[in-house]
Parts: structure tokens; sequence; C-alpha cells
């Protein structure tokens, strides 16, 4: 299970250069010449199943396996604890990390609270109002395309994260203090369990 | 003004590796921490713990405050 948990990460991390470049080269129109060659075609196409397959386990491997979370991520941010020097080296660095994230959401939490409406009624007479308060949690909103082919209409819908700037913003805020206390709370658990 | 001492450890922990002719890197390998850690405890910018502080200074076979001292220095701050 360790080793197949290991090339799917591999497959993902190493693969992640080549899928940025083909979703970029996408975007221009020399790649429809591609279509010329079925068997380049076939190949993209197994790659990109692979680096997606290898994603969705990257991502809910991340989310809920706090063992894979901590070898992973350790490894990509470079964090090293070999001995208590560089503990508290990364025991500050991570505090100030915290605080700097903190204040940015904080700010940006503020930020997205604040309206700018303009309204210019005349050349002489002009309405200029700041609204503060106006914002709403959830934005439930569907995003929609619609395509008409032969004169059959097709719509599709994809709903992402039910949250608006705002309360993703406000959850951030929340996740990272609720993390910081229960993370300082375990701490002084095992300290006194020892 | 109210005159505070300051406690500052100090060592000499290069003087016991040149008595032994000890490399950093050796000393650093034996104790099992790194070599920046050993050449930040002497040059002061890092104190160890007081597990570490045994360990070094058993290392070396002497008792702990051969190895580690403390140097007060007086600190005048105005009262609050």
């Amino acid at each position: 299970m360790k080793q197949v948990s290991q090339i799917l990460t591999k497959t993902f991390i190493y693969l992640l250069p080549f899928a940025v470049a083909v979703i970029f080269c996408s975007q221009f129109d020399f790649m429809e010449s591609i279509v010329k060659f079925p068997n380049l075609v076939l190949l993209l196409a197994v790659v990109m199943m692979a680096w997606l397959v290898a994603g969705i386990y990257f991502f809910l491997a991340l989310t809920f396996n706090s063992h894979y979370r901590e070898r992973t991520l350790v490894k990509l941010a470079n964090i090293r604890e070999r001995d208590e020097r560089e503990e508290r080296i990364v025991g500050h660095a991570s505090r100030q990390t915290f605080l700097i994230m903190l204040a940015v959401l904080i700010s940006l939490f503020a930020l997205s609270t604040v309206r700018y409406d303009f309204t210019q009624k005349t050349a002489d007479d002009s309405t200029r109002s700041i609204t503060i308060g106006h914002f709403s949690l959830f934005d439930l909103k569907p995003e929609m395309v619609t395509s008409n082919h032969g004169g059959v209409e097709h719509q599709y819908q994809s709903y992402s994260i039910p949250l608006s700037k705002t309360g993703l913003l406000l959850l951030m805020v929340g996740v990272q203090l609720a993390a910081f206390k229960l993370t300082a709370r375990r701490e002084i658990q095992r300290g006194e369990a020892a | 003004m109210k005159t505070k001492t300051v406690l500052q450890i100090e060592s000499k922990v290069h003087v016991c590796r040149a008595e032994r002719r000890l490399s950093q890197q050796e000393l650093a390998d034996a104790i099992g921490v790194t070599r920046a850690t050993i050449n930040a405890i002497e040059g002061g910018g890092y104190n160890p713990s007081l597990e570490l502080a045994f360990r070094i200074a058993r290392h070396f076979g002497k008792p702990l405050e051969d190895v580690f001292f403390v140097q007060e220095t007086p600190n005048q701050e105005s009262q609050s």
C-alpha cells in the first residue's frame, strides 16, 4: 500500500510540469495539428489520465491522512528538523508564517466586506458612497454555459465551493486559529502525559 | 533606575574540542546533532537544552559546569 502511495505521489508531482505544459499549450491553435498523429494523442491522453488519477489520490490523501500530509508536505516545504536547534528554528518560522498568514487573511476578509459604489448623476452633481457590511457568506448561484448544436440547446451547470469570497476567508481564519489551538493543546497533553 | 542582571550562558565547547583534537563535524556526529548546531553553540548563537548540554559534557568526560557556565552582566533598565 505504501509503495502504491509513493508511486501515485511521484506520478502526480513529476508529471505536474508536463500537465501544466499541456494545459498551457492547449490554449494555442497549433495543438489542433497533433490530431494528425493519433498515437501521440493517445499517449497524451493516457499520461494526462494517469496524472488526474494520481492527483485525485494526492488531494484525498492530503486531506484525510495526517501521516501522508506530514511526510509529503514536510518534504515539499523542505522542512529540516534534524536536531533541537533546527526544531526551534522551524518553530519560530512557523509562528511567524502563521501570524503573517493570519494577518493576510484578516486583511483580505476586511477588504472583501467593503463595497465601493460610485454613482454619477449628472456632470456637476455626483454621488459617491462606500458601503461596508453588504456581504454574503454563501454563493449558491451555479455557473452556467449554454451551447447550441443543430438547434438543440445544451445547458451545463457547475457548482463550485458554496461559499462566497468573504465566507471562504472567514472559514480560513477560523481553520487557522482552530488548528493552532488544537495542535497546542495536543502538545500540552503530550507533555503532561510524558 | 533599576539594575537587573542578565544571565548569559557561555560555553567552553571549542576549548574542550581543541583538547581532544576533534572537528566540529566529528563532535556533531558523536552527539547526534548537526555541525551547524555545534558552530552556533560555540559562537554563542544558540543555548543548548539541558539534555544536549549534559550529552556534550558527558562526551568530554567533564561535569556540566566545566563546559558551560553562566556569566552575569548588569543591565540597567528604566523602572516602569
